[in-house]
């Protein structure tokens, strides 16, 4: 217990009469955790937002206008018992006239102009999580296009392909920069060790003469090293939070809203591009 | 004690001790001396096994160092005392923590450390200056701290290197007595030093080295 208590304080102790050294451990340390941990909610961030923009994937099934009510009931059924189909969804004409007329009011004079209700029935079928890839939505898309009742299937294929495409390549660029940060931060943390040691190399050179065990010697240092990096990881975020609340969302401040260049495809939203919306 | 046979040692292919046999009795003094770059110093490297010789073996208490492990060194260390011509104090911590460090290195507990090392400090005359920090101290008194620090744990053998080579004739004086008086409660001491008026002062065994070789090993004609 007092071995216990000896090396503890000879640690506390170490670190306030060496105050530069500690200085410079704790900043390089702090700056350290705070570029990984930057990195890290960065890449952690854009990785949900794609993901979550995977999850919106719907296909919209148009409808025959001769098709019954009670057709619509069987091939919903049929549909809904495809494991690809998570959900589905039936818009009437009705409402399909009715949700144009709340979205573009201004073009009452069109629809009267054209008389009959022009709008097709559609069902929109929510894609199951496993499903998700662009070879067994085509698949899907395939089977629902085969269906008699169908007269179109509208899904955005490029859109499934795009997000593929960008969610394996920030899979190969997030691992890049984060073996060249880590690695980084070890050599630097590493250096830091040694550099802290050199300073106390006649110190040690003592204790070994005194007849100081190699765990007697290394253990205030370990202790040491301990309570610097957790201040160090502390601070850093403390950091990394001060840096978050300095704009609504610290992970996407100042970074576009996904684009969407041939038009917003169907279920994608501007919601779920950062966690800190989800959360 | 102490036992050399045949001890060899280079450094970067620079020959510091050749051949070099002689045994120190238990309870001995004995003044290690010659001119510098002589041994001196690299002799008692090798019996507190900083180092380890090239060739030939060396026995400390009938133990052969080949044969200790880098484990058990700082357990053959205890056993020993050193001082040095610079002291080696440790400048951040006061008189009483530098001796009390050599005990605690050793696990005596706190209330038998604290009463061993004020004795011993007061034994050399500093007892006033227990909460004194190192830097603070004349150099006589840094060395008598130095020695208090050897000699707290009762080592069986006192190794020390030039302990007087910063020291003025009186102050050395004072030192070499109480190196005496460890010697005389039973501790075997090897002193290295080119100051001859040491050796004048008390006349013991003297093993001179030159060029890395014993030149001469006897008790000096009155």
């Amino acid at each position: 217990m007092t071995r216990l208590r000896y090396l503890l304080h000879e640690a506390v102790d170490n670190i306030k009469s060496n105050r530069t050294t500690t200085f410079v451990a704790l900043a390089t340390t702090t700056f350290t955790m705070l570029a990984m941990g930057v990195f890290l909610l960065l890449y952690l961030n854009v990785q949900e937002a794609l993901g979550s923009l995977r999850e919106e994937i719907k296909v919209i099934v148009y409808l025959r206008d001769a098709v019954s009510s009670q057709a619509v009931a069987r091939v919903r059924a049929e549909i809904g018992r495809d494991p690809a189909v998570a959900g589905i969804e039936y818009v009437s004409r009705e409402q399909a006239l009715a949700a144009f007329r709340v979205q573009f009011p201004s073009e009452e004079r069109l629809l009267s102009g054209l008389g009959d209700n022009p709008f097709p029935a559609s069902l929109v079928i929510k894609v199951s999580p496993t499903y998700r890839s662009s070879e067994q939505v085509r698949e899907l898309v395939q089977k629902l296009n085969a269906l008699s009742e169908t007269e179109e299937v509208l899904y955005s294929q490029d859109w499934i392909e795009n997000v593929a495409v960008a969610l394996r390549s920030l899979k190969v660029l997030g691992l890049g920069i984060g073996a060249v940060l880590a690695a980084s931060m070890v050599t630097i943390l590493a250096n830091t060790i040694r550099l802290t040691l050199h300073a106390r190399r006649d110190e040690i050179e003592i204790m070994k003469l005194i007849g100081a065990t190699t765990a007697f010697i290394k253990t205030p240092f370990v202790l040491e090293g301990a309570l610097l990096g957790g201040a160090g990881a502390l601070c850093s975020l403390e950091a990394r939070a001060r840096f978050a609340r300095s704009s609504s969302c610290g992970a996407c401040s100042g970074w576009p809203r996904p684009s969407w260049p041939s038009g917003r495809p169907s279920g994608a939203s501007d919601a779920g591009w950062c966690s800190c919306q989800t959360a | 004690m102490i036992e050399l046979y045949h001890v060899c040692k280079a450094y970067n292919g620079w020959p510091a001790l050749h051949d070099v046999s002689f045994k120190i009795d238990k309870g001995e003094f004995v003044f290690l001396t010659g001119p510098s770059g002589a041994g001196k110093t690299t002799l008692l490297r090798l019996i507190f096994r900083a180092d380890a010789p090239d060739e030939g073996q060396i026995l400390v208490n009938d133990r052969n160092l080949l044969h200790v492990r880098e484990s058990e060194v700082p357990y053959l260390r205890r056993m020993m005392g050193f001082v040095f011509q610079d002291f080696r104090l440790l400048p951040k911590k006061t008189v009483y923590e530098n001796v009390a460090l050599a005990l605690k290195v050793s696990g005596v507990p706190e209330g038998v450390l604290r009463v061993r090392v004020a004795e011993t400090l007061g034994a050399v005359g500093l007892g006033h200056k227990l909460d004194a920090m190192p830097t603070t101290l004349s150099a006589g008194e840094q060395q008598r701290v130095c020695l208090a620090r050897a000699l707290v744990n009762d080592p069986q053998i006192l190794l020390a290197d030039e302990p007087t080579g910063n020291l003025d004739a009186d102050l050395s004086g004072e030192i070499l007595e109480l190196m005496k008086s460890a010697n005389a409660r039973g501790t075997t001491v090897v002193l290295a030093t080119h100051n001859r008026e040491l050796l004048k002062r008390w006349r013991r065994r003297v093993v001179r080295l030159e060029q890395g070789r014993v030149a001469e090993d006897g008790y000096p004609e009155a």
